[in-house]
């Protein structure tokens, strides 16, 4: 019985001319007459040619009765099976597969030819250590695999392939190393991912927004790092991850404010270096959110806070300037931002230029210009320092945000203002949840363990599985 | 939770309605208070702290029926500025005054929230004289009215031998453009 057609499966791709046909004869005889059918950009040609034409047309050899399952076996050494319908044989097809159209038996036998064309595992670009692994993950979710499973020595780790899209499907591998990571969580990771609703192409705004207990909050509430070894560190705290096909990223949940203050080189340098260097993040942290805020709060609402001195030195340089203290403030921050933006957006060795050149018009032409007070761009260049100091992108991202606010707060309603902006951002992490476990867990709890890094001797006492 | 957070915003944010916010530039904090006797009324000189042009502090003036008026009329200054005494450290008394109405201001000093109680008085017989200095930066008015505030300060719990029972209340003279306490007297 005829299963499908060639011309239904050429049909289904609309005429596009990366879908190469070739005729073969099985055996070297006219009366099978076949086709292999592959995607161009998608298959090797010359593997076509070795792995598929050259032993199927070999006159010297016999293929049974020629049925799918003759074919099949004997294409040894290739990952083959048979497709009775066209949705199958086209979805085999789009996954890197060459079909062996069997005209006599409508239906095909899809061999796996994957084209090797693939960035090689590189260098981390955004989270470079100087002591440390130099592998990052790939566009390539086989790559990424391997990079897990050469790390994780173990038959506990577990990879489940989940496929989502609408129109294109894209895959997604959710990873945890069974018995260990909370059942729970990967039971909602798996859920979660499966109701995924998109298109086809998996973005990471996508997967973050989709996976996010709270999408409207501007926290990151998935770790999203470039990093295999570590992926595979938060693996082993029973965290459950997430890899998906054609993005060199892999994704952590749950995620929790401390989390995301540790840096790659945390796991490198001495605990008691590392412990210092967190505190110092999260005084940045603070001081990147707070310092233009609490600035403007002071300047125009509760001046009798101010030492005379430095109130003196700010009327002062604020004589000789035009605007309203709060619309410099809002200038300043914003043109930080668009020397971030410009930054970013230029090539690689325009972009330092730029943000040095757009530095020095801000910090120096922009005060002897008077366009904004000295004590203005110091506090605004700390602010914004301070914001880079934090390891996570998004992270930085947020505090951008939120210092925004603050700001506005400030502008209207002084310390007042602040202190509300503060609770509600306070009242906003302890609310938040990462997969149903606290945000900023455990710094309740525990706030040596999430502050500090302890010496390993101390974590085995501990939990001796450490 | 989130009422709750919602609540914190909006208590907060209509309990700072009250405030009014002040530029920088509409300020004009007092740094030193001149108080004399005239014709029976009390007559204030506000020194503040920034400087004009010539690089000399700007001066004030207003008179009143006690402290306390001629202070709160002296809050509104010309061409839209507030002046504010909240960091007002010295106030020179001429001995006339410190003699008959100092109750009065040591009452301001207490009740009223416009000047720091910790600000010091000190009662010399020209005190108006002693605020020239001051401006013009001559000798080392400024700098010894500065130490005698800061030993005060320093001895509050123990009283150094210059400081009356009423705490940050000198009686001091100006010789050869310094100060020298003139020791304990009762006020």
């Amino acid at each position: 019985m005829r299963l499908f057609t060639l011309f239904e499966l050429e049909n289904k791709f609309g005429g596009t001319c990366d879908l190469l046909r070739r005729p073969l004869r099985l055996g070297g005889r006219a009366e099978n007459a076949a086709a292999l059918i592959y995607i161009d950009s998608l298959v090797s040609s010359e593997a076509a040619g070795r792995l598929i034409i050259d032993p199927l047309g070999d006159p010297m050899r016999t293929l049974g009765d020629y049925s799918p399952e003759a074919v099949m076996a004997s294409l040894c050494g290739l990952n083959a099976e048979v497709c009775s319908d066209v949705d199958g044989a086209a979805d085999k097809l789009l996954s890197g597969f060459a079909l062996v159209y069997l005209p006599s038996f409508g239906a095909a036998v899809a061999a796996e030819l994957r084209s090797p064309d693939k960035r090689a595992v590189a260098e981390p670009k955004d989270e470079k250590v100087l002591k440390g692994s130099r592998e990052a993950f790939t566009e390539c979710l086989q790559t990424n695999c391997a990079l897990l499973r050469r790390r994780l020595k173990t038959s506990d780790l577990r990879l489940r392939a989940i496929f989502v899209g609408s129109r294109a499907e894209c895959a997604l591998v959710v990873a945890w190393i069974d018995g260990f990571t909370p059942e729970k969580l990967v039971d909602e990771m798996v859920k979660r991912v499966e109701n995924l609703r998109v298109e086809g192409v998996i973005t990471s705004s996508v997967l973050e927004e989709c996976l996010a207990d709270s999408p409207l909050s501007p926290l990151p509430q998935l770790i999203v790092t470039e990093r295999a070894d570590k992926f595979c560190l938060n693996l082993l705290e029973g965290r459950v991850g997430l890899l998906a096909d054609t993005l060199p990223l892999g994704y952590l949940a749950p995620a929790s404010l401390p989390q995301l203050m540790k840096a790659p080189e945390d796991e490198a340098a001495h605990f008691a270096a590392t412990s210092l260097m967190t505190l110092f993040r999260y005084f940045a942290l603070l001081l990147s959110l707070t310092l233009p805020a609490i600035y403007l709060a002071l300047a125009l609402y509760h001046q009798s806070l101010i030492p005379l001195r430095i109130l003196q030195s700010m009327i002062e340089a604020e004589l000789e300037v035009p605007f309203p203290t709060a619309a410099e403030v809002f200038i300043m921050l914003i043109a930080v931002d668009l020397l971030e933006e410009a930054g970013l957006r230029m090539p690689g060795p325009i972009g330092p230029t730029v943000s040095i050149i757009g530095a020095l018009i801000i910090g120096q032409s922009a005060v002897e210009a008077k366009i904004v007070s000295p004590i203005i761009v110091v506090t605004v260049a700390l602010a914004s320092t301070a914001q880079y100091a934090l390891p996570n992108r998004d992270l930085q991202l947020a505090v951008k945000l939120g210092r925004l606010g603050l700001v506005a707060l400030s502008a209207f309603f002084g310390l007042y203002g602040l202190g509300a902006g503060l609770a509600f951002i306070a009242a906003h992490l302890i609310m938040l949840k990462s997969f149903g476990k606290s945000y900023i867990s455990p710094l309740a709890r525990y706030p040596a363990r999430a502050l500090l890094r302890l010496p390993m001797t101390v974590k085995r006492k501990e939990d001796p599985t450490v | 939770m989130k009422m709750a957070a919602l609540w914190i915003i909006l208590a907060l944010s209509l309990s700072s309605c009250s405030l009014k916010a002040r530029e920088l530039t509409n300020l004009e904090p007092i740094e030193t208070l001149c108080v004399t006797l005239n014709e029976g009324r009390v007559k204030i000189i506000a020194c503040a702290a920034v400087r004009d042009e010539d690089n000399v502090p700007l001066v004030f003036q207003m008179e009143g029926d006690s402290v306390s008026d001629a202070v709160e009329k002296l809050k509104s200054l010309p061409e839209g500025k507030d002046a504010i005494f909240v960091h007002t450290k010295n106030i020179l008394c001429d001995t006339r005054y410190c003699a008959e109405r100092l109750d009065e201001l040591k009452n301001f000093l207490r009740d009223g929230p416009e000047i720091k109680e910790s600000a010091c008085v000190f009662c010399a017989d020209d005190a108006a004289a002693l605020l020239d200095k001051i401006r013009e930066g001559e000798g080392d008015v400024s700098a010894d009215l500065e130490f005698l505030a800061d030993k005060s300060a320093k001895d509050e719990v123990t009283r150094a031998p210059e400081v009356c029972d009423s705490g940050r209340i000198f009686a001091v003279a100006e010789q050869f453009g310094s100060v020298i306490p003139l020791g304990v007297e009762r006020f």
